[in-house]
C-alpha cells in the first residue's frame, strides 16, 4: 500500500492552513446537558442529577465528555474546498480533556485547519482533511480541544 | 457511584464489555440533539453516499465509547485524553462491544495517569472503531 502525502496533486486553498476562526459562543443549559446524556443512555448522576452533582467533585452538573457534538458551530470556519471524492466520513478523532464543562457555562469555540493530504491504497486514493477546534469557557480557560480528520472518498469507485 | 483508585488498577487489567445496540429510535434521538442530518437519519440520504440504510455516527460510537471510561473512572477520575480512529462503518442495528485494556500507569507532573487501550468491537468480530486513551485516577494515599 503506497501511503504518499500527495497534497500537490490536491485542489485546494492553502492559505486557509492554520487560520483560526471564531465559530460560535454557546451559553451551556442543564437540560442540554442532560438531553445528550440522556441520548447516549447514561446513568452517570453527574451528567443527570443537578443536585447529586453539585454535591460532588466538580461542584455543579457537568457534560459528558464529547457534549460539544451537540453545539452548531457557525458556518465559515475555514474551508480549504479539498475537490476530491463524492463523500466524507469521520477518519478519527483525538480530544484533549483539560476542565469539565459546566452547566452555565459560556463556551467559544475557534476551528482551524491543521492538515490537508492524500494516501494512496487497496481502495484508491482517500484525501484527509484536519481540523482542530479549541473550546474555552468563559474564564478563557481551554476547557478542550478536538482534532477531528475528516476522510472524502469518491463512493463511485 | 463506585471510585476506582490507581491503586486497583494494573497493566493488563480489562475494562468492559460496555453492550450497545442502538435502536433506529435512539439514532434518530441521539442525532436530534446533535443536530446531525442525511445519511444518519435517512436511508434515502445514506443511498445517495453509497451506502444501502442509516448508519450510526462517529459521534455517537465515540460517545459510547467514552462512556465506557467515564462509568469505570468514578466521580474523581479524569479523562485527559481520547484518540480514536475509525476503520468501519457502525450499521442501523449492529450490536456493539466497548472494551479497554489498561496498558501502562505512569506518574506524570504528579499525576496517576492510566493509559488504555480502547476498541469497539461488533457482532461480525470488527473493530469500526480503536484507539488509546488516558485517564487520571486518584490515589489512596
Amino acid at each position: 500500500m503506497a501511503n504518499e502525502r500527495i497534497t500537490s496533486d490536491i485542489d485546494f486553498d492553502r492559505s486557509v492552513i492554520g487560520v483560526e476562526v471564531d465559530v460560535g459562543t454557546y451559553r451551556v443549559t442543564a437540560e442540554e446537558i442532560v438531553a445528550y446524556a440522556r441520548a447516549i443512555g447514561e446513568t452517570n448522576p453527574l451528567y443527570l442529577d443537578e443536585e447529586a452533582a453539585i454535591a460532588g467533585p466538580h461542584g455543579a452538573l457537568i457534560a459528558p465528555p464529547l457534549f460539544v457534538h451537540t453545539l452548531r458551530l457557525q458556518p465559515g470556519g475555514p474551508d480549504p474546498t479539498a475537490h476530491f471524492g463524492t463523500t466524507s466520513f469521520t477518519a478519527g478523532q483525538r480530544t484533549q480533556h483539560f476542565e469539565p464543562i459546566r452547566a452555565g457555562d459560556t463556551i467559544t469555540a475557534t476551528s482551524q485547519i491543521t492538515d490537508v493530504y492524500a494516501k494512496t491504497g487497496r481502495t484508491g486514493t482517500m484525501v484527509f482533511l484536519v481540523r482542530r477546534v479549541t473550546y474555552r469557557n468563559q474564564h478563557g480557560h481551554t476547557v478542550m480541544t478536538m482534532d477531528n480528520s475528516m476522510v472524502r472518498r469518491d463512493m463511485r469507485q | 457511584m463506585s471510585q476506582i483508585y490507581v491503586e486497583d488498577v494494573e497493566p493488563g487489567h480489562e475494562i468492559g464489555p460496555l453492550v450497545k445496540q442502538p435502536s433506529r429510535e435512539e439514532i434518530l434521538a441521539f442525532c436530534e440533539v446533535t443536530h446531525l442530518a442525511g445519511r444518519f437519519v435517512s436511508d434515502e440520504a445514506a443511498r445517495g453516499d453509497g451506502l444501502e440504510r442509516i448508519i450510526v455516527s462517529s459521534w455517537q460510537n465515540l460517545a459510547y465509547m467514552a462512556q465506557l471510561l467515564t462509568d469505570w473512572m468514578g466521580p474523581q477520575g479524569t479523562l485527559t485524553t481520547f484518540d480514536v480512529i475509525f476503520r468501519g462503518l457502525v450499521e442501523d442495528g449492529d450490536r456493539l462491544e466497548c472494551r479497554a485494556l489498561v496498558t501502562d500507569t505512569p506518574l506524570r507532573d504528579n499525576q496517576h495517569i492510566v493509559v488504555l487501550d480502547v476498541f469497539m468491537q461488533n457482532q461480525r468480530g470488527e473493530r469500526p472503531l480503536q484507539g488509546t486513551a488516558e485517564v487520571v485516577l486518584p490515589s489512596r494515599g
